[in-house]
């Protein structure tokens, strides 16, 4: 009976609304033909409302929304019934009084109006019905190892996809998300899912059932989840859910915190240099570029840094640098591989402060032009393959510090030098190449009979 | 009507002057216009939406190289697709329990309500022939049966427990390589060259080698264009001889000669163009192109016989034969010049055990033979010249094997042999931002059902398409009035793995 509360309301809504509308159209000349209608509008908006208000008390007593708002709509509810009883009753046995059904249609409508709002608040929430929402500043906050959990991770998360349905005014299944005790306390079945023993709780089995089984939380259909989130709570719970914990008592591994940074500062990855004032180049200013051949191309969609591959320009010389004046701060990966730059093209090369990847094998570039990259610090990658470079000129590296992996196959670097070198950037990987692979055979073992 | 029966003359001049009656005119007015307001209504929901999709080809220049949603961090593909499917339980998906079971029936229970494509009433247990030894620092379990990739197994993302909800070759296939098993779909390379484009100009940028023998079953759809421009569609190299045909000006016709004539073809075409407004003729005119540039530069990338000798050695290549080891080092040096997705298919896989090439012991010993060194081969190259962090290697097959022996017609096999398994099988990936030396997923004891880290056929595509940059959701091309995706509805990207 209860379910049907929400159904039932539109008829006195519309047929009430609708009756009053009428009254006052009944004043004028051509709204005079309708009036003869009113009575039984009236009649079916009345019993709708006595409907409404009886299974909207069934639905109370099912009990998953909170005592005080609702008891105000139970009110006004009850008033409008009783109100739209005594107006059939007007129609029936009309008073002398003038204008007495217009004014008992006035009241009631208003009844109507602030029962249906207050009952609208309920189901939609409190600020469904305000216009200029303030939108909920997302906080920033970066975590560290000394982030609150509960308060700075999971309540924003309850808040922001719990709490409509688990919350002050409206408790699904009597659960209320809204203070950490609440939180403990659990809903109807109690804060466990099961015996004591196995000590899960409710909350993460709910979360981990597939999205089709009707026990799953959130429902299907409200925002999900992700799963960093649901990892979080579950470590949390799993934990004793007590406030005090801090991430770094989930011993969540560093990668996963970094990675949940990750999607806050969005599209902040290891790979290119941060630029967040850096603007997105115009199309125009890559038009000579292209025209000369190249491929350039942003990072992703409106990105500002660029790639930029020269890779099939065999006549691409040193004079070609002038074509990058004024994108030197979005350039982030250039491939200059196989064309006829020399040591002079490392100059502009070395003016490029992004700059994360560089491939210059197979060019006639020494150890010379190499030692020009030390101002180069956001330099991740570098691509030696088929050079006349030696560990000369790899020594001069050491001062770039996000330096990550060099590619020497067919270089002059000999494998004696390595040793040394590696030591002194121990964090990057080198590459000789020249790999063999002795042909094997299966290495099959039979077995004792 | 009158009972007379007309003549089919009769019968088409009669439907001919209906033409012309007022009353069939009404007619079909009625339906017409109808289906002619609607039009506007049905592009309406669509086009306002999604147009920016719709962009994404151009077809005058449909190759020219595009960015995708996200920094990707592969650039370029090569897909080894081993046709027929290997068997995970003697190459990578170690399950000593099984052996223990070996020769015992099969429990009813894992029988209820399957459906094998070969196996009938009550198989036996087979026990893996395979020699596991864990390797390399992570630990990855790689069989006795590939010598050499064990030794780059740190190298490797195993899924584990992947599964697929077919059980035989040609729409298990299709699946894996198109995102759906029945015909009509682009396939993973068309997708990835229709969003990002080739990087270089002369040469196709999706590629299409097989080793001899048999072309897939799903014949050329696994890499055909569907509803996809069809410039999009794998350029398909043959594997004996010259790679691509007609290279060579004819006698007597030198380049400038073939220019003018491509120029007069094209301008034809372009006159076509104008008439008929067919963006297939535009297709046309750009391939045309792209086929004289070719004639400059597809020679010389598509012949392996200038490699060093060390390379060939390494590779264990034999020049001017058919061979899958031909094709890896040919995937290598076509990746090196920018082309986007080099898609392998090898042969042969399909170990039913019912002749010796077909067998555990003696087929699939020499099938690994043919790829174990070629495929460690590629991923050491790749890595010396600095590319393998930006070339993402997919292996894999479009399903695996039963844990149990195949009892065709519920006979006893010649020879040990396993069925199409669709509940579980590995593929591994490589470089291109997937994690080297991890492993994610399980199976159970027996290798029959994934127990942990299941992912899908569509997780995989999820996946690939992630680590090129696309976000796999919103990579659409609109058709028929509605967006498609590779991955239809489904598929998650498998973070676990990404590096």
């Amino acid at each position: 009976m209860g379910v049907l509360h929400p159904l039932v309301i539109h008829f006195p809504i519309a047929l009430l609304l609708l009756a009053f509308f009428l009254e006052v159209y009944g004043l004028s000349a051509t709204g005079k033909k309708y009036k003869a209608s009113i009575p039984l509008i009236t009649f079916l908006g009345g019993i709708g409302a006595v409907f409404s208000a009886l299974s909207g008390y069934f639905l109370m007593n099912q009990g998953d929304y909170e005592d005080s708002s609702v008891e105000l709509h139970r009110n006004w509810g009850i008033a409008l019934a009783i109100g739209s009883a005594l107006l059939i009753g007007l129609y029936r046995f009309p008073p002398k009084i003038p204008h007495i059904h217009l004014l008992g249609q006035g009241a009631l409508s208003i009844l109507v109006l602030v029962t249906g709002h207050l009952g609208g608040n309920l189901t939609h929430g409190e600020d469904f019905l305000s216009f200029d929402k303030p939108k909920k500043e997302s906080k920033q906050i970066a975590f560290n190892q000394n982030t609150l959990v509960y308060a700075d991770i999971i309540a924003p998360i309850f808040e922001e996809k719990c709490v409509a349905c688990h919350g002050k005014t409206k408790q699904k299944g009597k659960l209320k998300l809204d203070q950490i005790e609440n939180v403990l306390k659990g809903g109807k079945n109690g804060f466990y899912h099961g015996s004591e023993e196995g000590k899960m709780a409710l909350m993460s089995h709910r979360m981990r059932l597939p999205l089709s089984d009707k026990q799953h939380m959130p429902p299907k259909g409200k925002t999900q989840l992700t799963e960093k989130e649901i990892v979080i709570i579950e470590k949390w719970l799993s934990l004793g859910a007590s406030p005090k914990l801090l991430l770094k008592d989930l011993q969540l591994t560093e990668e996963f915190v970094s990675a949940s940074n990750e999607e806050k500062n969005m599209a902040k990855t290891v790979d290119w240099p941060s630029v967040p004032d850096l603007a997105a180049v115009s199309e125009t200013m890559l038009t000579p570029l292209r025209d000369r051949g190249m491929v350039v191309l942003p990072l992703a969609s409106g990105h500002p840094l660029l790639q930029i591959n020269c890779q099939s320009l065999s006549d691409f010389s040193d004079k070609d640098g002038e074509l990058f004046k004024g994108l030197e701060k979005n350039i982030a990966s250039i491939r200059l591989s196989g064309t006829k730059i020399s040591d002079k093209s490392l100059k502009w090369i070395s003016g490029l402060p992004n700059l994360s990847k560089l491939y210059l094998d197979n060019t006639l570039i020494t150890d010379e032009g190499i030692a020009l990259l030390k101002n180069t610090t956001e330099l991740r990658y570098l691509n030696l393959v088929g050079t006349s470079i030696t560990e000369k000129g790899l020594r001069t590296l050491s001062s770039l510090p996000l330096l990550k992996s060099v590619y020497l196959y067919q270089s002059e670097v000999k494998i004696e030098d390595m040793a040394e070198i590696q030591q002194r950037m121990p964090k990057v990987y080198f590459d000789l190449g020249g790999y063999k692979i002795d042909t094997l055979t299966m290495e099959i073992t039979t077995e004792e009979k | 009507m009158n009972n007379k029966r007309l003549s089919l003359a009769e019968e088409a001049h009669l439907l001919d002057a209906q033409l012309a009656t007022r009353r069939l005119f009404l007619k079909q007015c009625s339906m017409g216009l109808g289906a002619l307001a609607f039009s506007p209504l049905i592009n309406a929901c669509t086009s306002e939406s999604n147009g920016s999709s719709n962009t994404l080809f151009d077809p005058t220049k449909p190759l020219l190289p595009k960015t995708p949603h996200l920094p990707g961090k592969a650039k370029s593909v090569i897909y080894l697709h081993m046709a027929g499917a290997p068997s995970q339980l003697e190459l990578f998906d170690y399950k000593p329990e099984l052996k223990k079971l070996d020769g015992q029936l099969c429990p009813e229970s894992l029988l209820k309500g399957k459906k094998f494509a070969f196996i009938r009433g009550v198989p036996k247990m087979l026990g893996t022939i395979g020699e596991f030894k864990q390797r390399g620092q992570s630990g990855a379990w790689v069989s006795h049966y590939m010598p050499h990739l064990a030794g780059v197994a740190d190298e490797l993302s195993f899924l584990k427990a992947v599964h697929t909800d077919q059980f035989n070759h040609a729409p298990a296939q299709l699946l894996m390589q198109t995102g759906s098993a029945r015909l009509g779909r682009p396939s993973l390379g068309s997708w990835v060259t229709y969003g990002l484009g080739s990087e270089n100009a002369n040469l196709p940028g999706f590629v299409v080698l097989t080793s001899g023998g048999q072309n897939p079953d799903a014949g050329k759809s696994v890499w055909g264009s569907g509803f996809l421009p069809s410039v999009y569609q794998g350029v398909h190299c043959r594997s004996h001889g010259e790679p691509v045909l007609y290279l060579d000006n004819p006698a007597n016709v030198d380049g400038n000669m073939r220019k003018a004539s491509i120029d007069a073809i094209n301008q034809a075409n372009k006159e076509t163009y104008k008439e008929f407004n067919d963006p297939e003729t535009l297709s046309r005119i750009s391939q045309y192109e792209m086929a004289f540039r070719m004639q400059i530069s597809a020679p010389d990338v598509m012949n392996i016989s200038d490699e060093p000798a060390y390379i060939h050695e390494m590779y264990g290549t034999e020049p001017g034969k058919e061979s899958f080891a031909n094709n890896v080092l040919l995937a290598r040096k076509l990746v090196e010049k920018g082309v986007r997705f080099v898609q392998l298919f090898d042969w042969g896989w399909d170990v039913h055990g019912n002749s010796t090439d077909t067998s555990l012991e003696i087929g699939l010993v020499n099938k690994c033979k043919q790829i174990d060194k070629a495929i460690t081969a590629l991923i050491l190259d790749l890595k010396q010249r600095g590319l393998l962090e930006e070339t993402l290697i997919v292996w894999g097959s479009e399903f695996g094997r039963t844990p149990m022996q195949e009892n065709r017609n519920g006979l006893e096999m010649p020879f040990k042999g396993r069925d199409h398994h669709a509940d579980a099988f590995t593929i591994w990936m490589c470089g291109g931002g997937a994690k080297a030396g991890t492993t994610y997923g399980e199976t159970d004891e027996i290798g029959f059902y994934p127990v942990d880290g299941k992912v899908s056929v569509y997780d995989v595509q999820a996946t690939i398409l992630h680590l090129l940059g696309f976000n796999h959701e919103t990579f659409t091309y609109p058709f028929q009035g509605r967006p498609f995706r590779l991955t239809d509805v489904e598929g998650t990207v498998i973070k676990p793995i990404l590096s």
